[in-house]
């Protein structure tokens, strides 16, 4: 008997996942059939997609989802967003059910640059080149493909050339001959760790100053503040005194690196540090003096840019291919300023 | 004798899968009317259809009492192997791929088998190793290069994608082991009753070592036919994947805990699982909730089996 009834309420507790389902999804769509339903011009509401990489455990796509689906109110277009909890084979597929849902626009932040390549092909065959896409904050490997319209957003590899170059300076000023360092990269494999990596390296060699720059060891934080704290720890005890610059890339980590660095009874400006998103306690910490700097990379401006790209293809005006969004290191000149606006812009208002 | 009324309504419940899939199918018709074309239907299976695979090789191993969290990693490093192996030519290369879950499997299998070690901790052990090992050999993705390989995947026939032919020869073995060999009798003597199974003579450890094997072993498949559908290695590749099969499998009725089940509910689980992520898309639901409505909907399918499989256990033990 309490099979049976187990098994009615399974049903039951389905049709009602269904039914929030359907409360949840954007109550817009109801009000937009009645508005359409009295307005004689009922033109049919452009509707974009964009496909996110993942959302949960990412401090940067959730004010960048909340950024895009105020730019998206904002003129009036009907956003759909699907997350593909960093699969690109779910990626792939939520594409395809993007596009036979019926788009105008669609905009991806790829979780893999290469293996999204395939589903981009598809698409594009499938719609007869029809259907604008752009890539979004990850681009693309290649970078240039024929059924894409461009790329929008930051540039990780001169994000990580950036901040190499400002290390380089930091080291001059200070008059030291050599640095020790280590470094702590974003989940291995993913493109803006590579590139950031890529990028620093290349500021070395170009500044001739890969002598100059020890690297002790480098490990995969995974964007994480957890691993950060953690690694940096072992670091702590590994190298001791020896250790005198932590480059990170992001602020996640960075956040954990100075936690570390604060538990270990360490001074501000001891041991040279980053960050890189501009995150508002990354920010904080530059102003008191934990982070050497960090760089303003803004998901709202970069969902902004992305959507003000899309609608210049909607319009069928000519775009470049590329638009990098302006990422501009905030160190203790400019952080003050910085301060009351990253706040606004990562509480995801 | 049971009344008529009783019939149907136990009818009914047996079918409840079918019933789910019918219910949404015509919920996300009156939502959007372009979903009900064969199009539109084929194109879920074909998504679905290397999770699909994967589950087909669970449902073996979930019968027997166990399960594989190693799935995830052998996915990704038998994608791997086979782009490492392209330029030794296409079957090398898929061969290599399949070889890499065949031999993954053994290692499952020996440490569960021999070892003595639980099947959480050894199949977790494994997916740490390989998923370090992968991400060691290639540091990041890496591109496949032999041109006709990713039209396995991406190409059809008779209109029908690919990966749908392979997910129902997938099934169709599969389901002929469980039903008509002795391999697959085993299978449910074991996970009902593992006491019983080896006075009857079963070779318990033999057993449960291929079962372990043909898990991995349609993971590799899944594995090939994924590097197939991207072009590309991942070390990353497979990372939420054996708690979506598990799910997908136990949604079917193939419990946790063995001894019932079989791939005609774990295909009716992986169907549902598709049809909600593409009501997912079509409802438009705010990503912030999709978390959560799939999670309600593991947590309901766990807990459901687990009730019922004591109510089972209750049962034997009277009977």
């Amino acid at each position: 008997m309490a099979r049976k009834v187990l098994s009615i309420l399974l049903v039951a507790v389905f049709i009602v996942s269904i039914g929030m389902m359907g409360i949840a999804c954007k109550s817009a769509a109801t009000a937009t059939t009645a508005a359409a339903a009295t307005t004689a011009a009922a033109a049919k509401k452009i509707t974009i997609g964009f496909s996110l990489p993942f959302i949960e455990d990412s401090p940067y796509t959730f004010p960048f989802a909340t950024a895009l689906k105020k730019e998206a109110a904002a003129r009036g277009w009907e956003l759909v967003m699907t997350d593909a909890k960093g699969d690109v084979n779910t990626q792939s597929n939520q594409i395809e059910d993007m596009v036979s849902k019926g788009l105008d626009g669609l905009m991806i932040m790829p979780v893999d640059a290469k293996g999204i390549v395939a589903v981009i092909q598809k698409v594009g065959k499938e719609t007869g080149g029809k259907l604008p896409m752009i890539t979004s904050n990850v681009a693309t490997d290649p970078v240039e493909l024929p059924e894409l319209k461009g790329f929008t957003g930051p540039n990780s590899y001169l994000e990580g050339k950036l901040m190499g170059a400002t290390y380089i300076q930091i080291v001059k000023d200070k008059g030291l001959k050599s640095i020790n360092y280590a470094e702590i990269t974003g989940t291995a494999g993913y493109s803006a760790a590579i590139d950031r990596e890529k990028g620093f390296d290349d500021a070395l060699k170009e500044a001739n100053a890969t002598d100059m720059f020890v690297r002790l060891d480098i490990q995969p934080g995974d964007w994480s503040p957890d691993k950060g704290q953690s690694i940096t720890e072992n670091w702590l005890t590994t190298f001791g005194d020896k250790l005198q610059m932590i480059y990170s890339h992001n602020d996640g980590m960075g956040i954990g690196i100075v936690k570390a660095l604060q538990n270990a009874g360490k001074k501000p400006g001891d041991i040279l540090t980053n960050g890189c998103d501009g995150q508002t306690e990354a920010v904080q910490f530059v102003l008191d003096g934990w982070m050497t700097f960090t760089v303003f990379q803004s998901p709202a401006e970069d969902a902004a840019t992305a959507m003000r790209t899309m609608e210049k293809l909607l319009k069928g005006e000519k775009t470049e291919y590329l638009t990098y969004m302006e990422t501009p290191i905030i160190d203790a000149s400019n952080a003050k300023e910085y301060l009351a606006k990253v706040t606004e812009i990562w509480s995801g208002k | 004798m049971k009344s008529n009324k009783q019939k149907t309504i136990n009818f009914f419940i047996d079918q409840k899968l079918l019933f789910i899939i019918i219910l949404l199918i015509i919920i996300l018709t009156v939502k959007d009317r372009s979903f009900l074309t064969l199009k539109s239907l084929i194109s879920i299976l074909d998504h679905q259809a290397i999770q699909g695979i994967l589950a087909a090789g669970m449902t073996i191993l979930l019968i027997s009492g166990s399960f594989d969290l190693s799935v995830g990693s052998v996915l990704a490093i038998s994608g791997i192997a086979t782009i490492m192996l392209q330029k030794y030519g296409m079957f090398v290369s898929v061969a290599g791929g399949l070889l890499v879950g065949i031999i993954i499997g053994s290692i499952n299998g020996l440490l569960v088998v021999k070892g003595k070690i639980n099947a959480f901790i050894a199949t977790l052990g494994t997916f740490i190793i390989f998923r370090g090992l992968g991400l060691g050999i290639t540091g990041g993705p890496i591109k496949g290069t032999i041109e006709n390989f990713p039209k396995i995947a991406q190409g059809s026939f008779l209109g029908i994608p690919n990966s749908i032919y392979f997910l129902v020869i997938v099934y169709v073995i599969v389901w002929y082991i469980l039903k008509y060999t002795k391999f697959g009798r085993n299978d449910y003597a074991i996970g009902s009753n593992i006491v019983s199974a080896k006075i009857a003579g079963i070779n318990v450890n033999l057993n449960t070592f291929f079962y372990f094997v043909a898990c991995s072993f349609a993971a590799s498949i899944a594995g090939v036919l994924l590097a197939s559908k991207v072009n590309t290695g991942n070390p990353v590749f497979g990372d939420n994947v054996p708690m979506l099969v598990i799910a997908a499998a136990v949604l079917g009725g193939t419990s946790l805990f063995g001894g019932k089940g079989g791939v005609i509910g774990t295909i009716q689980g992986v169907i549902i699982l598709g049809l909600i992520e593409r009501a997912m898309v079509i409802f438009n639901v705010d990503t912030n909730y999709q978390l959560f409505v799939r999670g309600t909907i593991l947590l309901v399918v766990i807990i459901t089996d687990a009730v019922t499989s004591n109510r089972q256990r209750k049962l034997l033990a009277i009977g």
